[in-house]
């Protein structure tokens, strides 16, 4: 497989924001988060794909939310979602529900290690790398795979 | 006409008393109909500018500041004097306003052009503004194309630009019998045909001369109405000159003193408007150097807008008039103790609906431009066929959203095309069936409500339900037609491989066939009727939404959720009895009402909504639909009615049948839009069985 080779063509050092889902620590890029927001109430579309958990206002946009733990196949939870993270992507925006989003924290190179191949719970597609430090692991989120629409109705 | 000349501006220079305003303005206002005069030296036009320039700025002109700014308009109307005499006498000219050059070809000018613009009586109205507004469009591109030239004029793609306007301008003028724009865009051709052959550089006077002749047909252009009207518009005074220097450039080129100025002009323009544009009484839109004067007075009233931003704003204002109804029904602005706060925010209400229709108005368009089209379908396809066929055409001032327009356009190709092909007879068929030999086929366009009905009449032979059966049979779209209606057989005409592309593509050049077609007007929240009786011809009806942007909407729960109807869909809503319900072997659940027996439809059950009422009774149900294909929808309650707007769920929802969007309800949440014909479609395609297998489940 060589998709996770051409994203660590490039550098991936950079701001990061970063959220904690089912426990886990994960980040996007800054640059494709386009706003956080608290989170609210979702309206469900019926016959739509299971990851989409429904659609959202935002101020006065219609904009569908993805449940990212639907998305990546792990167990639904307890723990209350706090907000939503929009990120834009190719111009169009997409809500996330998370936990509750941590920092924007910037990531040298000397952290960052390529995707593991296995052992996450994140299908390593969607991965740009895996960033250590602070005695933390966090897993550095391709928002464009995460949220491509091929991925998703493939990954269920 | 009596042309100014420099003297009366000196006259109304002296005229001018201290304090006179009146007498400033009449100074200003022959300044600068002399700087727009081309006959006039360049230097001169400049001086005069420089002139109104200063009588432009009423501060210059307050208690002891006037004696020194009337100091310096006199300073530059002697340069002007100068220079129009100094230019008059290097020309020998005795009249200094006379035009240099232009005098000799203004005699010859006569003898090949018309003097007034004229339209011949039985010109086609409706095809000459047609035409109007694409010559605009044309003039605007060639315009640009000519101004990008003059930085860059090796630009061959601007060159071929500028030629196809004037090329395209010509030949329809032509055909629609506007001689005198047809002659002049001609010339214009000419010369840039010889720019594209290389014949003749880009340089000199040539883009000069291009600039102007755009001017001219732009004067033309703006003319034209008033000839429509029945007047006979004089022709620009530069119609003649023009024309012969576009026919001849380099002879022209060569009589430098007409020409040379006038480049000048250009050159040193940035002067001219810069000046003029600081003082903010200048002439609105005042002209570029290029763009002589006489464009300013008839500079287009339209002003183009890029849709998207339109839409936008369309947008906008509908989410406006919601947030504002949501402010309405605040308890606090409704609280009888506040009365001022009250009247405040009905006064705003005001205003916002006035916006509303405003904004709903910017995006509505007659719908004569999709029918205007068909005038020529008809007589092509009638002559082709030996038919004869007068095609009547009623309501195409209807007006109706900018997409639609665009939308009807193959819908009603298909529509006329039937009509003529297959509708009317030939003359001796008609005869023997004691018809006139001459069929008719109408167009007839109306609002009705928040909807626009297209309906097209033909008194030809009707549908034939045989033929159309064996059609469809033949290509596999049905098995056999014995136990179908009428109707449904009519319906087969909208099938997939019904129509082939093929026979669209020979009249449209757009190979799309009815089924397309149909989907298009259906996501669209568009309907089509067919209603034909056999001998005396059939009847297409095309329905659609007036506008895009706003739907009346009846808000209601199921469970906890809440979705919008569109409130044309509702026929009647009512809370039925227990006994009127019965459940029908093989097909479903029925409800009696009224005297006629309906589907039942329970909402939750195809929206997969958890927590809704199971007993009807507790209910309410909803009759929605048309003719047989009508329904009872059943849903817990209903909220009330409200306005919306309906915007798309987004790409990654995707389109989900039975959705045709989202809109913001008052709480700020999102509701669902439902499209009651497709959701009833597909509950009836997944067949009853499993409607029943569901609900013993």
């Amino acid at each position: 497989m060589t998709a996770p080779a051409s994203p660590s063509a490039r550098s991936l050092a950079g701001k990061y924001l970063t959220f904690v889902l089912a426990g886990e620590e994960y980040a996007f890029e800054i640059l494709s988060v386009h706003e956080i927001i608290g989170i609210l109430a979702v309206t469900p579309v019926p016959h739509s794909h299971p990851a989409i958990r429904g659609v959202i206002n935002l101020r006065g946009k219609v904009i569908p939310i993805v449940d990212l733990r639907i998305r990546f196949g792990m167990p639904a939870s307890d723990a209350p979602e706090t907000s939503i993270v929009v990120l834009n992507v190719k111009g169009l925006l997409v809500g996330i529900a998370v936990d509750a989003v941590s920092e924007v924290r910037m990531m040298s190179d000397a952290e960052i290690e390529p995707p593991p191949a296995f052992g996450t719970d994140v299908d390593a597609s969607c991965l740009l790398g895996v960033a250590k430090g602070d005695g933390k692991v966090r897993m550095l989120l391709d928002a464009e795979r995460v949220l491509s629409l091929e991925a998703i109705r493939s990954a269920l | 006409m009596s042309q100014l000349t420099i003297d009366d501006a000196i006259a109304a220079f002296v005229a001018c008393e201290p304090g006179d305003e009146a007498a400033r303005r009449r100074l200003r206002e022959r300044c600068w109909v002399l700087v727009s005069n081309k006959q006039l030296d360049a230097q001169a036009r400049t001086a005069l500018a420089d002139a109104v320039a200063v009588l432009d700025e009423p501060a210059r002109f307050k208690g002891e500041l006037e004696a020194a700014a009337m100091e310096e308009v006199r300073r530059h109307l002697e340069i002007a004097v100068d220079r129009v005499e100094c230019g008059a006498s290097a020309m020998s000219e005795p009249e200094p306003t006379a035009a240099p050059a232009a005098a000799p070809v203004a005699a010859a000018a006569p003898a090949e052009a018309p003097a007034t613009l004229t339209i011949p009586a039985d010109a086609d109205r409706a095809l000459i503004e047609d035409f109007l507004a694409e010559a605009r469009e044309y003039l605007e591109t060639a315009e640009a194309a000519l101004l990008q030239l003059e930085s860059n004029p090796g630009d061959a793609e601007a060159i071929n630009d500028v030629f196809r306007a004037f090329h395209t301008i010509k030949g329809t003028s032509s055909f629609l019998g506007l001689e005198a724009v047809a002659g002049f865009a001609h010339h214009a051709e000419d010369m840039l045909d010889r720019v594209r052959g290389a014949e003749l550089a880009f340089a000199g006077v040539v883009p000069d001369l291009a600039l102007r002749a755009v001017d001219v047909l732009k004067v033309l252009i703006a003319a034209v109405p008033a000839a429509l009207a029945g007047g006979a518009p004089a022709l620009p005074a530069e119609y003649a000159a023009l024309g012969l220097a576009l026919s001849n450039p380099e002879q022209h080129g060569a009589a430098a003193a007409a020409v040379r100025p006038e480049v000048a002009a250009i050159e040193e323009a940035p002067s001219v408007p810069i000046i003029g544009r600081t003082a903010e009484h200048v002439v609105p839109g005042a002209p570029s150097a290029g763009a002589a004067a006489h464009a300013a007075p008839t500079a287009d009233p339209l002003v183009k807008v890029r849709t998207d931003k339109l839409d936008r704003l369309v947008e906008m204002v509908g989410e406006l008039v919601i947030a504002e109804a949501i402010l309405m029904q605040d308890a606090v602005v409704r609280d009888a103790a506040n009365h001022g706060l009250a009247q405040k925010v009905r006064h705003a209400d005001k205003i916002v609906r006035e916006l509303q229709d405003l904004s709903l108005g910017l995006r509505m368009v007659p719908l004569k431009g999709a029918i205007t089209k068909l005038q020529r379908v008809v007589r092509d396809l009638a002559a082709r066929s030996g038919k004869q066929i007068a095609f009547e055409v009623s309501g195409e001032e209807t007006e109706v959203d900018r997409t639609l327009v665009d939308l009807l356009a193959d819908p009603l190709l298909h529509m006329v095309r039937n009509a003529v092909d297959h509708g009317i007879e030939p003359p001796s068929e008609r005869l023997k069936a004691g018809k006139p030999a001459m069929g008719t086929v109408r167009l007839e366009a109306m609002q009705a409500g928040d909807r626009v009905l297209v309906k097209l009449h033909d008194d030809g032979r009707g549908l034939q339900r045989e033929k159309i059966l064996r059609k469809a049979i033949e290509k596999g779209i049905i098995q056999s037609g014995d136990t179908m209606s009428d109707a449904e057989v009519f319906e087969l005409i909208w099938a997939p491989g019904f129509s082939t592309a093929e026979a669209v593509t020979e009249v449209s050049g757009r190979g799309v066939g009815m089924d397309v077609v149909r989907r298009n007007l259906t996501a669209m929240r568009g309907r089509t009727v067919i209603a034909s009786t056999p001998g005396q011809g059939s009847t297409f009806t095309i329905e659609l939404p007036l506008t895009l942007a706003i739907t009346d909407g009846m808000l209601v729960r199921v469970g906890a959720e809440r979705f919008i109807v569109p409130t044309a869909r509702i026929q009647r809503c009512f809370r039925p009895e227990p006994s009127a319900v019965h459940t029908v072997q093989g097909r479903g659940e029925m409800v009696h009402t009224g005297g006629e027996v309906l589907p039942l439809f329970r909402l939750h059950r195809a929206l997969r909504v958890v927590g809704a009422q199971e007993a009807i009774t507790d209910g309410i149900l909803m009759v929605v639909g048309d003719g047989d294909r009508r329904v009872a929808i059943l849903v817990d309650e209903l909220l009330g009615q409200q306005q919306v707007v309906a915007k798309p769920l987004g790409e990654a929802v995707g389109r989900v049948r039975g959705l045709t969007g989202g809109a913001i309800l008052g709480d700020g949440r999102v509701g669902l839009i439902l499209d009651v014909d497709e959701l009833v479609e597909a509950h009836r395609s997944r067949g009853t069985g499993a409607e029943t297998a569901e609900a013993a489940a």
